[in-house]
Formats: structure tokens, C-alpha cells, sequence
């Protein structure tokens, strides 16, 4: 079922969560190490350029191994992370045509997580930005629009997908 | 939190190193080498011996517990093999022979990174492990060395 993850997962077998807090845990001894030297706004920037970079490329190199127009690819990648993402959080479907989906995720273990240990920004890099990468793999056709998200504090994530006619 | 054993210790290894890498490699780029070396140095140092506490505790503080984290943990999974030369109550000397986690780094061409956040882990887990006891490696694999050969041995 995670096929086409398999090199964002590593191990389909550990849970996205548990993946996400692995990654916290071994990068924070190290961004805390960088804002003690060269002030948090400084060592956040380099961590958020990096790992911004890194999660694009890696959806795009995904992308670029899977057959098909830039939707296809996107609903190959988009099921799969609905999938694993969808175990870790609550949500509602508003509504959901041709032309549109709307969810609303009202509970979500990821930013319980990142809110608990204080780092709900590099919760953001580390989790919530996938959304937009995998959203840009379907370039032209399919859009998504966020405007707040529980990882940044809001009561739910409102997840506004928009699809070119086809 | 998932349990140390039902993921392989190789598994976790590359699940960090996805995040670690691009991170330590954009540090490089800004600050240069030395500089990025130290900090990262500093800070897996802190987090190795942190894991070495906690295994001391899974697998007990002494020569029989060191090799069990060797055999068990490092090499579990299919990690790397290993060839123990010698153990007593006070020193366990073993050689890997082959490490995936090498592998790992050797394939995409990031040795030198493979060395800094993962082979220098060792000596800091000892501390954390039991500071009576300390190790010496004088090659390793990720560093091009035909063997790592571990020498653990309770201070004098």
C-alpha cells in the first residue's frame, strides 16, 4: 500500500508519528546547539531552508518515478499520505466534488507532539509542509489553500484542495 | 513511543540521518566545516550518551552488556556483521566486518558525514554507559578501513 513512499517512509512498518518523533528527537540536540551559538532566529533559518529543500526534492524525486500526468502522480501520493497521515489525526470532510475537497482535521497527534516539546515550527517543517509539496507535484492542476492549522495553534487545519477541470 | 527492538537499530539509524543529513549538510554550506563539525559533534555526543544510559538499563552496565548492544541492537536486524576476538569480565574486543550503516552512507557518497553523526557516537555511549569503561577504535569502515575494530576495556 505505501509502494510509492517506501523512500519518504523507510520503514513502512514504523507509523508516521513515531517516524516525525524519531527525526525531532536527533535534530534538536542539534538546532538547540545552533541557536545557542548563533541565536534562534538565525539557526531556524538554516534548519527551515534545509529542511524545506530536502522535503521538495524529495516528493519531486518521488514524483518523477511514478507514471502519468502531474494529477495522476499527485493522487498516487496523495493516497498513500492520506492514508498514513490520516491514522494520526481527526478530521471531516466538508465537502467533496469534482472541483473541490474540503477537509477539516480537528485533532492531530503530530502537533500534540511538537506543541508538547515547544517546537511547533519545526513541527511545521517537519510535518504540515508535505501537504504543499505533494499539493505541487500536481502542479497546474491541483491547488491547496491553508489557512490555519492546530500545529500553529488554531482550533482545526483547514485543508482547501481545488481541481482543475479535467 | 515505539520500542527500540521492533524497528531495527539500521532502520532508525536512516530514518534520522533523512533529516540530520540535509540539515548538517546546509550548516557546511553557511558556516564551514570546522565550525559545523564542532557543534555537530557536541550535540550527537550529548544525544549518544543519553542512548548509552538507557541501553545500560535495557541490557545491563557491563562487558556482557556492551555485547549485547553490539549483537543485539547494532547488529539486529541485519545492521552488521561481527566477529568477537576476545571477552572477558573486563574487555570485549570485536571487529565489524561489514556495516550497512556505511553502506548507507557510501552510497550517497556522504562518508565523511556517515563518520561525524554516526561512528563518533560510540565513545560517547560508552561514557553514558558506564563511565568505567571506555572504548578504542583505530579504523573504521565508513572511513575506508578493511574492519572497525572495537576494543572496549574497564579503565584502569
Amino acid at each position: 500500500m505505501t509502494g510509492v513512499l517506501d523512500d519518504y517512509l523507510i520503514d513502512p512498518e514504523v507509523s508516521l508519528l513515531d517516524k516525525t518523533r524519531m527525526q525531532a528527537q536527533v535534530l534538536l540536540p542539534v538546532l538547540r546547539a545552533l541557536r545557542a551559538e548563533l541565536g534562534k532566529e538565525r539557526a531556524d533559518a538554516v534548519v527551515k531552508q534545509a529542511l524545506r529543500d530536502w522535503s521538495k526534492q524529495l516528493f519531486a524525486a518521488i514524483a518523477d518515478g511514478i507514471e502519468g500526468s502531474p494529477r495522476r502522480k499527485w493522487a498516487a501520493i496523495q493516497k498513500v499520505f492520506g492514508e498514513i497521515s490520516g491514522r494520526e489525526v481527526a478530521f471531516e470532510i466538508r465537502h467533496h466534488d469534482e472541483s473541490a475537497l474540503d477537509i477539516d482535521v480537528t485533532r492531530c497527534r503530530f502537533a500534540e507532539f511538537f506543541r508538547a516539546l515547544g517546537e511547533p515550527e519545526l513541527g511545521a517543517l517537519l510535518i504540515c509542509a508535505a501537504d504543499f509539496d505533494i499539493a505541487a507535484i500536481g502542479a497546474g492542476t491541483v491547488d491547496l489553500e491553508r489557512a490555519q492549522t492546530i500545529m500553529q495553534g488554531a482550533p482545526s487545519c483547514t485543508f482547501r484542495y481545488r481541481f482543475a477541470p479535467r | 513511543m515505539t520500542d527500540e527492538i521492533a524497528i531495527s537499530h539500521l532502520q532508525r539509524r536512516k530514518i534520522e540521518g533523512r533529516v540530520l543529513i540535509p540539515f548538517i549538510e546546509a550548516c557546511r554550506e553557511k558556516f564551514g566545516e570546522g565550525p559545523t563539525h564542532e557543534l555537530v559533534i557536541a550535540a550527537i555526543r550529548a544525544h549518544a550518551a543519553t542512548d548509552g544510559a538507557r541501553w545500560a538499563d535495557m541490557f545491563g552496565a557491563d562487558i556482557e552488556g556492551l555485547r549485547r548492544v553490539a549483537e543485539e541492537l547494532w547488529a539486529g536486524g541485519g545492521g552488521m556483521e561481527l566477529e568477537v576476538v576476545g571477552q572477558t569480565a573486563d574487555r570485549l574486543d570485536f571487529n565489524v566486518t561489514r556495516c550497512r550503516y556505511a553502506e548507507f552512507y557510501q552510497e550517497l557518497g556522504l562518508a565523511d558525514l556517515g563518520s561525524l553523526i554516526h561512528c563518533s557516537r560510540d565513545h560517547a555511549m560508552v561514557e553514558g554507559f558506564n563511565d568505567g569503561l571506555e572504548l578504542t577504535r583505530s579504523q573504521t569502515i565508513m572511513a575506508g578501513g578493511s574492519c572497525c575494530d572495537f576494543r572496549f576495556r574497564r579503565k584502569a
